[in-house]
């Protein structure tokens, strides 16, 4: 990609300037330049090439996703309510021998996210789901969180569309999610591990299926079929996992019609005296400020980032106050032990098979929201011997190294992620003294989990338990959940959409209410979360879906 | 021997913030010490090779530059080098003056008592802080794993797909 990213400074004008290359500004940025619309795509972070990722060294194993400078924005975390007795099931557990922590209160892990071109979808993991029918009524349905204003069939066609640019793979069918068209490629064959715990969920009477997921299980476009080396979340060197720099941004550019900036940070939207925003103000990697003019401003700076440049911009586009409300995370927990069978689960694309038997938002009684299941062993770390020798394995001498190679290969776990309900303790906000380069305060992410959450996460995490043990596993030697420390790898609902401006930032389109060429693009518009599905296909499809209702409004069609 | 008798020997040692406050004058004072620097890393090199002794599996930690790594993991603040002086402290009390001139299996009982401690006990934490660095530092070369019979870098070839058929519900 480096050849094609521009070399050249700013120009002062385009048709439509997007901001964030992520999973909604690259999507956008591709459904526009694809049809002739001449698109300016800035992002704060660098570029990542294949071979950046460094899975065959020597190190490989202790080697995260290999941030550079302005591949990480800052942030603040503030999740300290105090941890109950009451919700003892849901503490961590550590192995050797079941250990807890000492912990009173809940702590702020991580925000985990990659500035970059492709965004966070260069280190996920690339689950690729559409949110069920049911989820876009929340409101109606259950009396919780919003309702979409848009409904899964409207939806449908583009998430289509997404799931063949990305070449997904997938079975035939999901369960309570109607299709037009088959997945582009056949499901991947599921790993021993998948297998193993499907065979203890059908003792419960549920079952795992085929996962759909980024990586194609054929080639597919020039891209290469998956190796199942498991690292996704490290960046995928083989170029074969479907990030948004591969299956959205370099299409784009191959259009001639976009030109793709990276370290180049949106500081300012001008606005004027009518209901149009003016123009930006960008500052490149060297620190020089750039003022740009667009007929349009797409905001794709991700559920964190958007609200914050919002309200750092006194609060353009918050009309209504909801800016920043809404936040939405990843309510998660993940339960391992060692299985009795050498299943090789380092081995195989990662979360390859996945259990919809909860996803419905009504399986739980009173506790509306749904969630999903997975085999873990990749997401859990658990690919090389170092983090069995650190974490699994006990003991220490001869005998443990014997134990540590005869042990290799079995961890096997069961995770999960639920629905997360908005509540008014969740809401991204402005740093009171912290501000970063551009002397620009920083986001900080407020997290509470209420009572209903935590039944939700509670009655998943046993759930997990039993499947793991009916899978053959003696005990659950490490459960690691949200509720003992944030931890989220998605974020989303803080500048929610909605037909009603009192209490929406934008409308079904994802145009603000109150500025005509201001609009957003990301995971922040979204009313409510989903059973635990990735957001990164819902927000492709949700762009693709803004740049038609952007090409009507230039053709004066709205 | 019954568990409780084991238990309260195991008590005398535990290591309560208490006890750490008392070691800390001490672990200080070795600090000045020319001396104290040489002893140090003789203890940390007895500590990494009792973790990870030379065997049929492969080379003593030591070997491998493990005690480098330990410092590494203790220098970030004056806090954790306070804690591997006070480990090492801790490890020559509990041999009866050396932990380095004990027998293998005097050294292996010292730290096996570590290793068993409760959780909350700030000498575990401090224990088991010093072990994971030296795990994953020995198990993490992928050249030293495959030695090993265990499987190197995954990449470039990855994995084969998974061969077997499909055994779960047998629907989409
Ligand atoms: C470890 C991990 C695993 C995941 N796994 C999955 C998965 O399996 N499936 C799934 O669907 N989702 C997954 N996700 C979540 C998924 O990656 C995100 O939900 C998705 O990328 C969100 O898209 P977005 O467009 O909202 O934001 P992002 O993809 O984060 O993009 C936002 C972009 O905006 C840029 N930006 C921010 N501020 C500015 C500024 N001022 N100026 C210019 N640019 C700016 C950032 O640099 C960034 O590139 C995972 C996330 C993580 C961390
Ligand atoms: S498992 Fe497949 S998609 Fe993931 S990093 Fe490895 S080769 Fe790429």
């Amino acid at each position: 990609m480096t050849d094609r990213v521009a070399k050249h400074t700013l120009p002062r004008t385009t048709d439509v300037l997007i901001i964030g290359a992520g999973a909604g500004g690259a999507a956008a940025a591709w459904a526009l330049a694809s049809r002739g619309v001449k698109v300016v795509l800035v992002d704060a972070g660098p570029e990542f090439t294949a071979d950046e990722y460094k899975v065959s060294d020597d190190d490989w194993e202790m080697q995260g996703f290999p941030h550079k400078p302005g591949s990480q924005g800052r942030h603040e975390i503030f999740a300290g309510q105090e941890l109950l007795d009451r919700w003892s099931g849901l503490r961590n557990l550590y192995a050797p021998r079941q250990r807890r922590s000492s912990r009173t209160h809940r702590g702020g892990r991580d925000y985990a996210h990659v500035r970059g071109i492709g965004g966070t979808t260069l280190h996920f993991t690339g689950w690729l789901h559409r949110l069920r029918p049911e989820a876009f009524e929340m409101d109606t349905r259950f009396g919780v969180a919003a309702d979409w204003p848009l409904s899964y069939a409207e939806l449908e066609p583009y998430y289509l569309q997404a799931e063949q640019m990305i070449g997904v793979a997938g079975p035939a069918t999901v369960a309570g999610k109607p299709r037009s068209g088959p997945f582009p490629t056949p499901a991947h064959r599921p790993s021993m591990l998948s297998q193993a715990i499907g065979k203890g969920a059908e003792k419960l009477g549920m079952s795992f299926v085929p996962n759909s997921v980024a990586a194609p299980s054929t080639q597919y476009q020039g891209r290469p079929a998956c190796n199942y080396c498991g690292c996704c979340h490290k960046g995928c060197p083989r170029g074969d996992k479907g990030s948004a720099e591969l299956t959205f941004v370099q299409p784009a550019q191959e259009t001639g019609d976009c030109q793709v900036f990276p370290l180049h940070t949106l500081i300012e939207l001008m606005s004027g005296n009518n209901d149009e925003v003016t123009s930006a103000v960008v500052v490149d990697g060297a620190g020089t400020r750039h003022s740009i003019v667009a007929k349009h401003y797409v905001l794709a700076a991700g559920a964190i980032e958007t609200p914050r440049l919002l309200l750092a911009m006194d609060g353009l586009g918050n009309e209504s106050g909801q800016v920043g409300r809404n936040f939405m995370e990843t309510l998660s927990s993940s339960v391992t032990g060692l299985h009795p069978d050498q299943l090789g689960s380092h081995r195989g694309y990662p979360e390859d098979s996945i259990c919809w038997d909860l996803s419905d938002p009504a399986s739980i009684a009173g506790s509306p929201g749904g969630v999903l299941l997975v085999p873990v062993a990749a997401s859990t770390h658990y690919l090389g011997p170092a983090r069995y020798a650190a974490r699994l394995v006990e003991g220490f001498g001869t005998g443990f190294k014997r134990q540590l190679i005869e042990t290799f290969g079995k961890a096997a776990g069961v995770g999960l992620i639920c629905e997360n309900l908005p509540n008014p303790k969740s809401f991204v906000s402005l740093s009171e003294d912290a501000v970063d380069d551009n002397g620009m305060a920083i986001a900080r992410i407020n997290s509470f989990l209420p009572d209903l959450e935590l039944e939700r996460l509670a009655f998943a995490t046993a759930r997990a338990e039993e499947i793991l043990i009916a899978s053959g596993v003696p005990e659950v030697l490490e459960r690691v959940t949200t509720y003992e420390q944030f931890s989220s790898t998605h974020v989303m609902g803080t500048c929610r959409m909605g037909t009603d401006p009192e209490k929406s930032v934008v409308n079904s389109s994802q145009r603000s209410h109150r500025w005509s060429n201001l609009w957003i693009s990301d995971a922040s518009v979204f009313p409510s979360s989903g059973g635990g599905e990735g957001p990164s296909l819902t927000v492709h499809a949700l762009s693709l879906r803004m740049a038609d209702a952007i090409i009507a409004q230039a053709n004066g069609a709205v | 021997m019954p568990e409780t008798a084991n238990r309260s020997r195991r008590d005398g040692f535990r290591l309560t913030r208490r006890k750490l406050l008392l070691l800390a004058p001490a672990a200080i004072v070795s600090g000045f010490l020319g001396f104290s620097t040489l002893r140090m890393e003789n203890t940390l090199e007895a500590f990494v090779d009792t973790l990870l002794p030379s065997d049929e599996f492969g080379p003593a930690a030591s070997t491998t530059g493990a005690v480098k790594v330990l410092q590494a993991a203790f220098s970030g603040t004056l806090l954790r080098r306070m804690e591997l002086r006070i480990l090492t402290v801790w490890l020559d009390i509990a041999a009866g003056g050396s932990f380095s001139g004990a027998d293998p299996a005097a050294r292996f009982q010292v730290v096996d008592r570590l290793d068993r401690q409760s959780e909350h006990t700030t000498s575990w934490r401090i224990y088991r802080r010093a072990r994971t660095s030296v795990m994953t530092h020995y198990f993490g070369s992928a050249q030293r794993v495959l030695a090993m019979g265990l499987p190197g870098a995954p990449q470039p070839d990855g994995y084969e797909a998974p061969q077997l058929p499909w055994v779960g519900a047998g629907r989409d």
